[in-house]
């Protein structure tokens, strides 16, 4: 008998015959079926911030965050539940201490939006890892990392090599714990695009997938129809003070989605749900997440009116949250988040968020033509106090950095923006209280600048430096020559505490906190007073136009030469080596009578 | 039979089930001669065990969207019939869907009523922008590729995989353009599978390619089972189809959307065989006349089904006899 089965269907099927007969064939036999309970040791949380932006659009970071711990007694065997296989299999197989990886497309627009809720802002693919071993098998194992991910990611991530991988040594250096060894390596792509296939995979680590869980929100149509869009992923092992054993250890593996939409333009004006926003359904909470939340912050005073009646109400770094317990409407059908905004509607783009982050960087490039340029940084700080930054910056080695060209001025401000006026004082030169330079080698590594700084308080400083454009060989240009070649952020990175957050010189009745920092205090329970947290800000690419040659020129000289050959070479040779005679045209004809006679 | 004490995990229990069947089939006597045949023919069968698609867009731009498109249209046949993920290879040069210059973000049409979003939800695409090279295209059909090739980015076919090869892009007599900057031409592609045969790493291979003159690009070919379809003869350019005025460019290209009009009505269990799809092809509708070269494939197109190619069928025998997978070695 010949059967054909669909191999789709198959696996199925063949799933669901082979736990039926499991089930039936086990108490037969005296065996046990296997435990359909979560393991005792992993964890999985899901949670959902929702906040209306001050100029009418939305911001939604999903959070979802695994939690593992170290089976001492169980080391050699790796049984993954929960936790996804791939990811932990990854970091066994390339020795990897702690992972980041991040996707990015548009810019945050601080003035208006406020706090990003993540730390990693920079438009393109950004990996991150630490890596154990020598440096040979740190290198070795950063390559296989890199092609790794990108297989699980459907992602370019293969072009990360030796031209752009930085490694920093101050900048990230607060992750760098005691005990734990490993070089950071910093891989970044600006011109990696993201889309549906970069985010299948992520949802598919997600033990509900898009079935349940705030992960059923998660629609692509929506998620990329957006202004600004970060989907990361962060690998790392923490310290768990609260397991009863000092100095339990867990792997934490965090998936993050950061999105700024707009609701207008899904035909959405004062009031709106979530699955209205989502074009999804309503979702039931994920039956393995030991927390499942939906969080809605909205400014005091907003006006905004959220329907139906929150689990809790608290606040969260001055705004006020209504959370949304989902795993409480198990079992009842699940209740659709509704928000109605009684102010008038703002026009876009000309609100600004009343809380402003402390430190924005931005950073252009300058000057014209095709052998030189400049970059330009601003760095601002609108805080009441100093503060100590940690500036990193690196260019691609064909464009050739000269340090000696750097130079730091730092201005008084009245809020960072206006110019400069008289009772302000002069431009004052700032010296780096530490430096780090790291020179490129052609073809070799990028260059990298990392700073050590103090920003004054409401003060705009000013960071330049000029490069020149080096000369790259026809094969490096990539097919889309004429675009010219995206460079990778600047980053700063400084510790938020409460002095230095405080921005405005009067007391808002509030504690102003980064986004970032108040959601993880939030979710991991801590308090924010005692924790430090490093926030980091990433200013914007700039596209750097180098010299095109003119790609036709190969063809060009071939056509040319075999023409020259063809045509020129034969009668020119054939002109100057042939040896022409005269034949006299008299004795010929003498010759022929002489034959006609006979 | 024996009293087993209760093992608490599962290699035990598979233990258990092997061990009752060598006991009962020692107990039975030796297995039939007859089905013992019958279960080896099942090995020795001739026929492919499983199949592979590599699905090639060659194009970079906003304005070949609609290669992107084409290429969408047979990944979304090929997943339709059946065919898994891990087994397809998707090559896009380029961006199209979440492209900045779509006002359509996360979608790909092939019709200006867009009533078919050809990206949907669950896409993987394995080798994307920069990365699709001719190199990289080489490499992939001949096994070549770098240590650290993830194992999506492998064609991990043997001598029992049927592949469906689709290629489309700005092509023309005897060469392909990749990315705007390079060409592969009819005789590296032949070359190619002529490496596949020897290396056994195909059974079959149908390769289709919507380009400007197609028909030239497997006039080379040279190695055995190996059937092609061209969109267009030499002299001829391929047309595309429909004009979309709100994303601005063409959607799609007429050959391939033929292809998808008739797959569209074809499901997994289709017995359709691939005359039929190619007695679908109107030349006055594509405006050029498509190719179809047999002469290297071993079988009649009215005996191919159009899932030996396009989709993912497993052929499985049932029996109710045991059958000894092994000898154990007897010490």
């Amino acid at each position: 008998m010949r059967t054909q089965f669909p191999c789709a269907r198959l696996t199925s099927a063949a799933a669901v015959a082979a736990v039926a007969v499991a089930m039936l064939v086990a108490p037969v036999l005296g065996l046990d079926p296997p435990s359909s309970v979560a393991a005792p040791n992993e964890s999985f949380s899901e949670d959902l911030f929702l906040r209306p932006l001050a100029d009418g659009k939305v911001l939604l970071h999903f959070e979802f965050e695994f939690q593992r711990r170290h089976d001492e007694a169980n080391s050699t065997q790796h049984h993954y539940h929960l936790f996804p296989r791939q990811i932990g299999e990854i970091a066994l197989r390339y020795d990897v201490d702690e992972l980041h990886l991040s996707f990015t497309q548009g810019n945050w627009r601080e003035r208006q939006w406020g706090y990003p809720p993540v730390n990693s802002q920079g438009v393109g693919a950004e990996a991150r890892a630490r890596i154990r071993g020598s440096d040979d098998h740190i290198a070795a194992q950063w390559t296989g990392l890199t092609n790794a991910l990108s297989g699980v990611f459907c992602a370019s991530l293969n072009f990360i090599d030796d031209t752009n991988t930085v490694v920093p040594q101050m900048v990230f250096a607060e992750s760098q714990k005691s005990g734990r060894a490993g070089v950071l390596r910093q891989g970044y792509l600006p011109r990696e695009s993201v889309c549906t296939e970069n985010l299948t995979p992520w949802i598919k680590q997600l033990p509900c997938q898009s079935r349940s869980g705030i992960g059923a929100l998660l629609n692509p149509h929506r998620l990329y129809n957006m202004h600004f869009h970060s989907m990361s992923m962060s690998l790392e092992s923490v310290d768990l003070s609260d397991s009863g054993k000092p100095g339990a250890s867990a792997l934490r593996y965090t998936q993050q989605l950061s999105v700024v939409l707009d609701p207008r333009a899904f035909g959405l004006e004062d009031n709106w749900s979530l699955s209205e926003l989502m074009d999804t359904h309503v979702p039931h909470a994920c039956p393995v997440a030991d927390r499942s939340t939906v969080r809605v912050l909205a400014s005091p005073g907003s006006g905004l009116d959220v329907k139906p009646k929150a689990s809790s109400k608290t606040s969260l770094a001055g705004l006020d949250m209504h959370v949304f317990d989902m795993l409480k409407q198990k079992g009842k059908a699940p209740a659709d988040i509704e928000l109605r905004f009684n102010t008038p509607k703002l026009s876009a783009g000309s609100s600004v968020d009343p809380i402003q982050p402390a430190v924005a960087v931005h950073r252009f490039v300058t000057g014209h033509g095709g052998s030189s340029g400049g970059v330009e940084t601003t760095l601002t700080n609108r805080g009441d106090k100093p503060v100590d930054i940690l500036y990193l910056d690196s260019l691609p080695w064909y464009l050739r950095l000269y340090s000696h060209t750097l130079e730091i001025t730092a201005q008084k401000t009245d809020d960072g923006l206006e110019p400069a006026s008289a009772e302000l004082g002069m431009p004052v030169k700032l010296t780096p209280s530490a430096s780090l330079f790291t020179p490129a080698i052609d073809r070799g590594r990028p260059a990298t600048m990392e700073l050590a700084l103090t920003l004054p308080a409401h003060s705009r400083t000013t960071l330049r430096y000029s490069f020149d454009k080096g000369f790259l060989k026809y094969t490096e240009h990539p097919p889309d020559a004429n675009r010219g070649f995206n460079v990778g952020p600047a980053i700063v990175s400084y510790a938020s505490t409460a002095a230095s957050d405080q921005t405005s010189g009067k007391d808002h009745g509030y504690q102003p906190r980064p986004l970032a920092c108040a959601i993880k205090e939030t979710l991991h329970g801590e308090s924010s007073s005692s924790a430090q947290c490093t926030v980091r800000v990433y200013s914007e690419l700039f596209l750097a136009n180098m010299p095109t040659p003119d790609f036709s020129m190969p063809y060009n000289v071939i056509t040319f030469t075999c023409t020259i050959l063809a045509l020129f070479f034969g009668r020119i040779f054939n002109l100057l080596t042939r040896d022409f005679a005269v034949l006299d045209p008299v004795k010929k004809t003498s010759e022929k009578n002489e034959v006609s006679v006979d | 039979m024996k009293a087993l004490s209760g093992a608490l995990s599962w290699t035990g229990l598979l233990s258990v089930l092997l061990a009752t069947m060598s006991w009962s089939s020692m107990v039975a006597g030796a297995v039939d001669g007859a089905t013992k045949r019958r279960i080896e023919g099942v090995f020795d069968k001739d026929d492919h065990t499983n199949n592979w698609a590599v699905l090639v867009s060659t194009s970079r731009f906003w304005f070949n969207y609609r290669h992107a498109a084409n290429t969408m249209s047979m990944y979304r046949t090929v997943k339709r019939m059946g065919i898994p993920d891990s087994h397809i290879i998707l090559m896009l040069a380029d961006d199209v869907a979440c492209n900045a210059r779509n006002s359509y973000p996360a979608t790909v049409y092939d019709h200006p009523q867009k009533t078919t979003d050809l990206y949907g939800d669950n896409v993987e695409v394995d080798y994307r922008g920069y990365e699709v090279t001719v190199e990289n295209f080489i490499r992939l059909l001949t096994g070549r590729v770098s240590a650290d090739t993830p194992r999506n980015k492998r064609l991990l076919t043997d001598d029992k995989s049927n592949i469906f090869i689709y290629m489309t892009g700005h092509g023309g007599e005897d060469f392909l353009k990749f990315q705007d900057s390079e060409e592969i031409n009819s005789y590296d592609i032949a070359d190619a599978f002529q490496q596949m045969w020897e290396k056994q790493r195909y059974r079959e291979i149908l390769f289709v390619i919507d380009t400007c003159q197609a028909n030239t690009m497997f006039s080379k070919f040279y190695s055995p089972n190996v059937l092609s379809i061209g969109s267009s003869a030499k002299g001829e350019n391929s047309y595309s189809y429909f004009h979309d005025y709100d994303l601005g460019v063409s959607v799609i290209d007429r050959f391939t959307y033929y292809n998808l009009e008739f797959f569209e009505k074809v499901d997994m269990a289709s017995k359709n065989t691939m005359e039929d799809l190619v007695g679908v092809y109107n030349v006055s509708l594509l405006r050029s006349h498509p190719g179809v070269r047999t002469d290297l494939f071993g079988r009649k197109l009215s005996e191919t089904y159009l899932t030996d190619f396009f989709g993912s069928v497993q052929n499985i025998e049932l029996t109710a006899e045991a059958f000894p997978i092994g000898q154990p070695e007897s010490k």
